[in-house]
């Protein structure tokens, strides 16, 4: 049942970074919906199959790149002329009544670095020899 | 406009694009293409020339933070251009001089991976238009300066010398801020057109308390008296970053900053005799100091801190009288001391030593070089027609009419003129030392050096050509500036100088003997300073034993102290009113009766895997009561943050192993019975503190003007969508978001830093730590350390 879970995980990750503007959910707790599937897989898997799964991934990058979208995106309207952190709202037709602004790149950034910190955690913390049954 | 934004970038974009550069070619390749670029970026400024003496300034800006008066402006004058132009140029013979100083190729890629960045920070310096912007850049080269004069990390001295640099710096950035604030706000404005185009500000109630504290930010950037001592401490930096630095450009930045606030703040008594004394001890102290050095870096050192002395005495004259002699005296002294840095590295790089009793008749071994020590040392001397020559001649033309300040600078121009010819002729001249050590250097090494010297010689003699055109953008067209301006009172006063000097120079052998009194110097004060702070740190450390829970009790202790009586303090009995809606709150006191059996739930059971779990179930019915507030994004968030928090907490719990947590759990049941009283009490005093200290804070809200009805009600206008919490994130408190992210990542990498030892790693023991640092260090130091080791020598 986890390798089901882990898709449907990211999959309510991104309806929450989509709908944050509307309703409740944001970048945040996207990150930690898809960080708990992934601790899950940590927990039912063992260490060394989920860390083979999840090595594509590349924790560390990943909070990298999520801490540089963030400040670009809070740094891009400047090249616009506009103060720092401004918002820049599109005006795109989308179905599903979904509202896009800048803040999706925000929200995005956010998300990676949420993912990459808990993946990153899980894999320091849940080193097989050092587990003792509780 | 655009191209100043760029051409201050660039170098650092530069360095930020290395790595994937290098991969391709060599460091020779690189090398000379980085000069090549600098040079571009040269010669574009040059063309800003014609513009800016049309116009006298240019300025322009684009909003940063606009309510903090924080923005991206550019100010182009001459003075800008004078010192952007020597920080490109003097920047691209030091990139050519370093490809061949440093032998490995990983010295070099790290030089210029912080020589790069600071080269773009000296550029935002001169080239800001706001006063905010130049500090930001002025504190970005104190940092750089520190990693670069401890490049050469396992020196001990590098270290503290780089430290000493830090916080003298540092601390006058401080005051320097301070000032600046104070000045941006007396002047109504943080944009330089503005303070400078402000001829109000002198008599501005706060003039003094911002003037002195942006003085003192000046004269610790530039090393003047009494914070001069650590420039000399700084020439652990490897030898180019010395030239760069510590003569050409960083120490610079203290007097660009007085010449440009000098319009708006001169020609007060306040400004004209503080910076007269100081500019004038530091000039005669300096070059007074500099003959007794042994080290020919020293001597050049505490020489730059003599010449900064003089130009900050000339920026105390009145309407800029000293304006010309300044630029010209900057120009002059930016070449000839980086060439002679430059030549001494060489010299120590062939030699390996830097002291000059060991040294001599270099010139048979090294004649290029001699060349360019001669013409260098020359210049430094003002013997004409060399650049040095004018620049003096103008500084005694400016200060003709202070008979008292113009003793002390021909006596400072004499002692000069002597550590001139001491340093080239017993370096380079008179016999063969002994010794046995030679290493030839690389002739490229002599490319920048023989420009740099060059240009001495040829601006001297080309000067309207070549350097009047720059020096009129600053002073206006009506300056008389010549090689040679008749047999005046200047002329005469050189011809004492060098006169005066040579008999110091020949004389050397009988004043070098002499012991002169010694008074506590600079850095002993700082020392002495720094040693008390640490024993102050020794003695606290005492206090702490080490237990978690004794730390704990303190810490609880106090805090209910404080917070039942302000509690108690404000609680009224008038508001406190106690509704019951059957629907919603019978479902809230089932949510906290759960809530609350669940913690002492964690509490009582002795399993910690059942303990963690009704912690999160405790967790989880905190969630539930905001989602009855109604307050769905909270709750959303409660609920991850406790789900993800119980699975790495279980986590956590299994890595220990269980006879330890056995242990613990014995600790707190099995002991006395007065034990546990005394921590069922000081946790039962904890809950009703805190219970008090809450209720008095909710009774006593300022209704009903607190923020959150304002954010409800400019969401939807501001921000476009009309999640308002979603809104407070990312927009209202969108930095708050960015500063959290970039803990929340950071967090996780030290997790990874500290928890990652797969083979179980060494703990280092204390001993070790001491013979690897063996000077008597602090309890502090030696803790830090540990870590430090532990985290640093692990393999991931």
């Amino acid at each position: 049942m986890t390798r089901i879970i882990l898709p449907l995980a990211f999959l309510v990750a991104l309806a929450h970074l989509f709908y944050g503007g509307d309703g409740p959910g944001d970048g945040f707790t996207a990150g930690v919906v898809s960080g708990l599937g992934v601790a899950l897989w940590y927990i039912v898997f063992g260490y060394h199959e989920a860390h083979t799964q999840f090595k594509r991934l590349g924790a560390r990058r990943l909070i990298g790149i999520g801490v540089a979208l963030v400040i670009a995106n809070a740094a891009f309207p400047m090249l616009l002329g506009r103060p720092f952190l401004s918002h820049l709202n599109f005006d795109l037709p989308l179905p599903a009544n979904i509202h896009l602004s800048s803040t999706f790149v925000y929200e995005t950034g956010i998300f990676l670095t949420v993912l990459g910190s808990i993946t990153t955690v899980m894999e320091a913390i849940a080193y097989p020899k050092e587990v003792e049954p509780l | 406009m655009f191209g100043i934004g760029i051409i201050s970038l660039a170098p650092a974009i530069t360095a930020l694009l290395r790595p994937a550069v290098r991969k391709f070619i060599s460091k020779e390749i690189y090398g000379w293409l980085l000069a090549g670029l600098v040079s571009i970026l040269f010669v574009w400024l040059l063309t800003f020339i014609p513009i800016v003496s049309e116009v006298e300034h240019v300025a322009v800006s684009v909003p940063w933070v606009p309510q903090l008066g924080l923005t991206l402006s550019i100010y182009l004058d001459g003075l800008s251009l004078l010192f952007s132009l020597m920080i490109l140029g003097i920047g691209a013979m030091i990139v050519l001089y370093s490809i061949y100083y440093f032998d490995d190729a990983q010295s070099l890629d790290r030089f210029y991976t912080l020589l790069l960045p600071f080269m773009s920070a000296m550029l935002v310096v001169v080239l800001a238009g706001n006063v905010l912007t130049l500090f930001i850049g002025c504190e970005l080269t104190s940092v750089i300066s520190f990693l670069l004069v401890s490049f050469n990390g396992e020196n001990e001295a590098a270290r503290k010398g780089a430290l000493q640099a830090l916080i003298i710096t540092g601390g006058g950035g401080l005051a320097l801020m301070v000032g600046l604030v104070m000045l941006g706000t007396a002047a109504g404005s943080m944009e330089l057109n503005q303070i400078i185009a402000n001829t109000s500000l002198r008599d501005d109630p706060l003039y003094s308390a911002f003037t002195v504290l942006i003085l003192l930010g000046c004269f610790t950037k530039s090393a003047q008296f009494p914070f001069h001592f650590w420039l000399p401490g700084a020439m652990s930096a490897p030898t180019p970053a010395s030239a760069y630095l510590h003569s050409a450009t960083m120490v610079k930045a203290g007097i660009y900053l007085l010449l440009r606030l000098a319009p708006a703040l001169g020609d007060t008594p306040l400004w004209q005799n503080g910076l007269l004394f100081i500019g004038l001890v530091t000039g005669l102290m300096g070059a007074l100091f500099a003959l007794r050095q042994t080290d020919l870096k020293a001597a050049l050192a505490y020489a730059t801190v003599s010449q900064l002395g003089i130009l900050v005495a000339l920026i105390s004259l009145p309407h800029g009288e000293g304006l010309k002699a300044a630029a010209v005296g900057i120009l002059a002294h930016g070449l000839y001391k980086a060439t002679l840095f430059l030549t001494v590295g060489a010299v120590d790089h062939a030699t390996s030593t830097r002291d000059m009793r060991y040294l001599g008749g270099l010139r048979q071994q090294m004649p290029g070089w001699a060349v360019v020590a001669v013409i260098a040392g020359l210049s430094m001397a003002g013997i004409p027609p060399l650049l040095g020559f004018v620049a003096k001649e103008s500084l005694l033309e400016a200060m003709l009419n202070t008979p008292l300040s113009l003793a002390v600078i021909v006596i400072s121009a004499a002692l000069t003129v002597a550590l001139a010819f001491i340093l080239v002729w017993d370096v380079f001249g008179g016999k063969v030392a002994q010794n046995t050590y030679f290493h030839a250097t690389p002739k490229g090494l002599l490319i920048g050096p023989v420009s740099l010297a060059g240009l001495s010689l040829l601006a001297g003699v080309g000067l309207p050509v070549l350097i009047a055109p720059l020096i009129e953008t600053i002073v206006g067209k009506e300056t008389h500036l010549a090689l040679f301006s008749g047999f005046g009172t200047p002329f005469l006063l050189s011809l004492t100088a060098i006169a005066s000097g040579l008999a110091v120079f020949a004389t050397r052998s009988i004043w070098r003997g002499w012991a002169f009194p010694t008074l506590p110097t600079g850095t002993q004060i700082y020392q002495g300073a720094v040693h008390s702070i640490e024993h102050v740190g020794d003695l606290l450390l005492r206090t702490q034993g080490g237990k978690l829970r004794y730390y704990l009790a303190v810490i609880l202790s106090s805090v209910i102290v404080l917070q039942a009586t302000a509690g108690l303090a404000h609680l009224t009995n008038a508001a406190l009113v106690f509704e019951f809606h059957p629907s919603l709150d019978i479902l809230r006191t089932v949510l906290l009766i759960l809530c609350l059996s669940m913690m002492l739930a964690s509490i009582l059971f002795k399993n910690h895997l059942i303990a963690a779990l009704s912690l999160g179930v405790a967790g989880y019915s905190v969630g539930g009561l905001f989602l009855i507030e109604p307050a769905p994004d909270v709750a959303l968030v409660q609920f991850m943050v406790e789900t993800i928090g119980t699975v790495l907490l279980i986590v956590m719990l299994a890595r220990i192993r269980s006879v330890e947590r056995k242990q613990a759990i014995d600790s707190l049941w099995n002991q006395s019975r007065i034990g546990l009283v005394r921590d069922v009490l000081i946790a039962a005093g904890i809950g009703i503190g805190v219970g008090l200290f809450v209720l008095a804070a909710l009774t006593n809200r300022p209704q009903p003007q607190s923020i959150a009805t304002w954010h409800l009600e400019h969401t939807e206008e501001m921000v476009g969508f009309p999640d308002v919490v979603g809104a407070i994130v990312t927009d209202f408190r969108g930095m708050d978001t960015i500063i959290e992210i970039t803990v929340f990542g950071v967090a996780a990498l030290g997790v990874i830093t500290i928890l990652a030892k797969p083979s179980g790693g060494p703990r280092w023991p204390v001993s070790m730590v001491k013979t690897l640092y063996p000077h008597p260090t602090s309890m502090i130091t030696i803790r830090t350390a540990r870590i430090y080791f532990s985290l640093v020598f692990q393999r991931h």
